[in-house]
């Protein structure tokens, strides 16, 4: 598939470790968790009190005008931000391409776009107290809605641009607007895997010759109110009350007992490296190979096995022409919600085989938190910085291992990385896996 | 590149027809789809039109469950999107011939959608008990007392992955399944980025198409809200009228299609039924404004070029092309402005039809029904087309196909696809 080589050449991220690479790799080194109350919004009362948030986002320091935050979902400006320090890691913004303009791609994965309560309730408010007040309207059933009192009273009380949050394909649109990115852009979706296939589906792009340079990966905001209590009805919010919440996060722990919910975003500019080296670029790494997959199995659960997973990674290996013990780091999809950790830990040991063959493993969500649509982007980063610096961070929180892997706990590895592979799993069956290596230009 | 991609399936659910044969006649019969909104309530929103989709029963066309089960028991209905999603496939699925258990395993699956609807009445019955005039949702409360029992499997099926999800499972598809979001072009690309990688020897069978329902309450507000829709209330079927001068914005639309893609030699091997080969694809981004189309329509003419270039063609040997033609003042113009920049003089000699004027605008899955059109077209060698056309725009000087089908020979078409966030998608199909 890779017909061009593809590298790195430049990385940004937004999280809730770190507003910038440097950050981010350094908090996941020390192993300081983003886990901490929730600030967005009030939650007394509620169990979960804490979820990982971005914090002090300075949207004015990337470029981006106050006037637009209002029509920008917070996942976008999440994006944004990242994309500009992607942008300019890769020396972009100070020289930028001169070529052509279409060029240059944009491609994102993101996550589900929650309704904004604060806003519906102020609509659904004036809607059930114009029914209450005005008679001749139809009753207050339960099991419908007052489309007419609604439409009356209710939509008024929205922002007349309240759409454009909600439409998914816009955050890259502001990317490529602000970067006059007139290549090819897409928006695409599975899951928590979507950083990682967006990733992969850019790097395609590039080594098919439909651009030169794609910015990619991944943006999520899932602190808000229905994601927490979707997540936490459906079993999959850890609602630990009795420990530090810096210890919750617990992924291939005994205890593990579900994800503390996250935002982020992580871009990177994947390169052709022919035109990376035309341009003097500095190049951090070269995407070897990039596989996905489906269990095929169900919308809520995962294959016992991990079945996708496992193809993920055969695939990635075999399409890199790596073997197992060829990988020096792993960066497992580990998010602390039990049956995805266990088939997670099948999927991971069956496909790397002997233990002499399983590489030094991490799980970045008990450090982070479950980003959702970024996390598998923001593995990618950490593993292009294990690679340039030779240590892969610790897993927090791991006491009893439910997983035969070589798992790093207390201070991290250090030893020569010079492969390094990103698995991901998640909801409906998406897996996907992208190797990384030392790009001996 | 020398493997070619084949399509042998096509499944529609659609404002005009449910299956290819109905599609068919309702789109060459120049029936519009479009009506007073018929689910809720519309009188007191600015927009009360839609093109729904009617008598859809989806036991009618699948064996699959209209209801989610989860390990728990708890059981919810899905939502319209993804019944039309399984509808479709089924029936592409059927139309292929390719029922086999474990033919899937290998196979893509890549489609356009967004979210499912949300449930207002469900929503407003735990966020309205924590909300008040000034302040909105009190969020401590919500979360306080808030019974998300069935709320919660509800929202994690909007989720945009679940057509694709639940299409996997069905089939079994164990290759890669990808759902993405480009809005207006979503479908389009989906296919075309399916086609890629059969043509890269990715995988040799992909299913791919989109499905969507943005006639809910808060679609159809959002979009009246962004002035982007027609309020032609007393006259639906008047409504979508692409390239005439009185137009006045899209009408929203619902549906889903779903296309078999196979290489050429597994689809000869078998003695499959070929509608056409998908030889084309190409996709820019306007890089101008996130609602509106660039003024000169770089973007929408770069797809086109590129996608004509992808399927080693000239201009003139474009027999037929179906336009995004959305009936907006500003992309109807545009894209006139952009065919005329990439076909130059043959622009003029080739129709160009919109068939969004009888079928609405079905968002993600727009790009999906057009190309069934277009295959449907190809094989009957008769061109649907634009209804509603009745005073011509002088910014809009093409052949549009006005009003009646018509008989017409040709061997290779183009269908467009733009959309919100500067998104252009442009493909080739020939016989």
């Amino acid at each position: 598939m890779m017909s061009r080589r593809i590298v790195v050449t430049g990385m940004g991220v937004v999280t809730p470790i770190g507003n910038c690479v440097a950050e981010f790799w350094q908090a996941l080194l020390d192993g300081r968790s983003g886990v901490g109350p929730v600030r967005a919004f009030a939650v007394d009362g509620f169990c979960p009190t804490y979820a990982s948030e971005v914090k002090d986002l300075e949207t004015d320091r990337a470029g981006l005008p106050r006037r637009k935050l209002k029509v920008m979902g917070r996942h976008a400006q999440l994006a944004f931000c990242a994309a500009q320090e992607a942008w300019s890691d890769a020396g972009l913004a100070a020289h930028p391409p001169v070529e052509d303009r279409s060029r240059i791609g944009v491609l994102l994965g993101i996550g589900m776009l929650n309704a904004d309560v604060v806003e519906l309730g102020r609509a659904f408010y004036a809607t059930a107290h114009a029914r209450s007040t005005s008679a001749g309207l139809s009753d207050a059933s339960g099991d419908s809605f007052d489309t007419v009192a609604f439409g009356r009273w209710g939509a008024s009380e929205m922002l007349p641009l309240w759409l454009l949050r909600h439409i998914p394909n816009l955050a890259a649109a502001h990317i490529s607007i602000a970067l006059d990115a007139q290549g090819p852009s897409n928006t695409i979706t599975t899951g928590c895997v979507s950083g990682a296939n967006a990733l992969g589906e850019a790097a395609r792009l590039v080594a098919r010759g439909a651009a030169d340079i794609i910015l990619a990966g991944g943006a999520d905001a899932r602190v808000s109110p229905l994601a927490m209590l979707r997540y936490r009805d459906l079993g999959w919010l850890a609602t630990r009350d009795d420990i530090d919440p810096a210890a919750v996060s617990a992924p291939f722990d005994a205890a593990a007992a579900g994800f503390v919910t996250g935002e982020g975003a992580g871009v990177m500019v994947l390169e052709a490296l022919d035109h990376a080296r035309a341009r003097g670029a500095r190049v951090y790494a070269e995407l070897a190979g990039y596989g996905a997959a489906n269990d095929a199995h169900d919308v809520l659960e995962p294959d016992p096995e991990g079945r996708g997973l496992a193809r993920a990674v055969s695939v990635c290996l075999e399409r890199s022409g790596l073997q197992p013990p060829n990988i020096d780091a792993l960066f497992s999809p580990a998010t602390a919600v039990p049956a995805f950790d266990r088939a997670a830990a099948s999927a991971l040991t069956r496909t790397f085989g002997s233990l002499r063959a399983r590489p030094a493993t991490t799980a970045t969500r008990s450090i982070v938190g479950h980003t959702h649509a970024a996390s598998a982007a923001l593995d990618c980063v950490a593993a292009v910085k294990s690679i340039g610096e030779s240590k892969l961070p610790a897993t927090l929180n791991l006491h009893h291992a439910i997983a035969d892997l070589p798992l790093v706990t207390g201070t991290p590895y250090a030893g020569d990385i010079s492969t390094a592979l990103v698995s991901a799993y998640g909801f409906g069956g998406h897996a996907a896996a992208l190797a990384w290596q030392r790009c001996c230009a | 590149m020398n493997r070619h991609v084949v399509i042998t399936g096509v499944g529609v659910v659609s404002p005009v027809g449910i299956g290819i044969e109905e599609y068919w006649r309702g789109l060459t019969g120049g029936r519009s789809g479009v009506g007073r909104i018929s689910r809720y309530d519309a009188s007191a929103f600015p927009v009360q039109i839609a093109a729904e989709v009617r008598g859809f029963m989806l036991a009618d066309y699948t064996d699959a469950p209209g209801t989610f089960v989860a390990s728990d028991g708890r059981s919810v209905p899905l939502d319209l999107r993804t019944q039309y999603a399984l509808a479709a496939a089924d029936m592409s699925v059927r139309d292929a011939g390719i029922e086999e258990c474990g033919v899937w395993s290998d196979a893509h699956l890549y489609f356009g959608a967004g979210e499912g609807g949300n449930d207002l009445a469900m929503l407003s019955r735990i966020v309205t008990p924590a909300s008040s005039r000034v302040d909105g949702c009190d969020v401590a409360s919500l979360l306080a007392r808030a019974d998300a029992r069935l709320f919660s499997v509800q929202d994690q099926l909007i989720e945009p992955t679940v057509p694709a999800s639940l299409i996997a499972r069905r089939y079994g598809i164990g290759g890669e399944v990808t759902t993405c979001l480009t809005a207006c072009a979503a479908s389009a690309q989906a296919i075309g980025e399916a086609m890629r990688r059969i043509q890269e020897g990715d995988c040799d069978l992909a299913l791919a198409g989109g499905a969507h329902a943005m006639t809910t309450p808060l679609d159809v507000l959002g979009f009246a809200m962004l002035s982007a829709l027609s309020c032609r209330n007393d006259a639906p079927a008047r409504a979508s009228r692409p390239f005439d001068r009185h137009r006045d914005g899209f009408v929203l639309g619902e549906g889903a299609g779903v296309l078999v893609l196979e290489e050429s030699e597994r689809a000869r091997r078998r003695g499959a039924r070929i509608y056409g080969e998908l030889a084309g694809y190409g996709t820019a981004n306007d890089a101008y404004r996130v609602t509106d189309m660039h003024p000169d329509a770089r973007g929408a003419a770069r797809a086109i070029t590129s996608a004509l270039a992808d399927a080693g063609i000239d201009a003139e040997e474009i027999g037929y092309i179906n336009a995004h033609g959305t009936s907006t003042v500003e992309n109807d113009r545009a894209e006139t402005l952009a065919l005329h920049h990439v076909l130059g003089d043959a622009a003029r000699e080739i129709p160009v039809s919109s068939t969004k004027s009888m079928t609405g605008h079905a968002v993600a899955a727009a790009g999906a029904l057009e190309l069934i059109a277009v295959l449907l077209a190809l094989r009957e060698q008769v061109m649907p087309p634009t209804i509603n056309l009745e005073t011509p725009d002088p910014e809009c000087d093409l052949d549009y196909v006005p009003n009646r089908a018509r008989a017409h020979e040709f061997t290779t078409a183009l269908s467009n696809s733009f959309g919100f966030g500067g998104q252009n998608v442009a493909l080739v199909v020939r016989q």
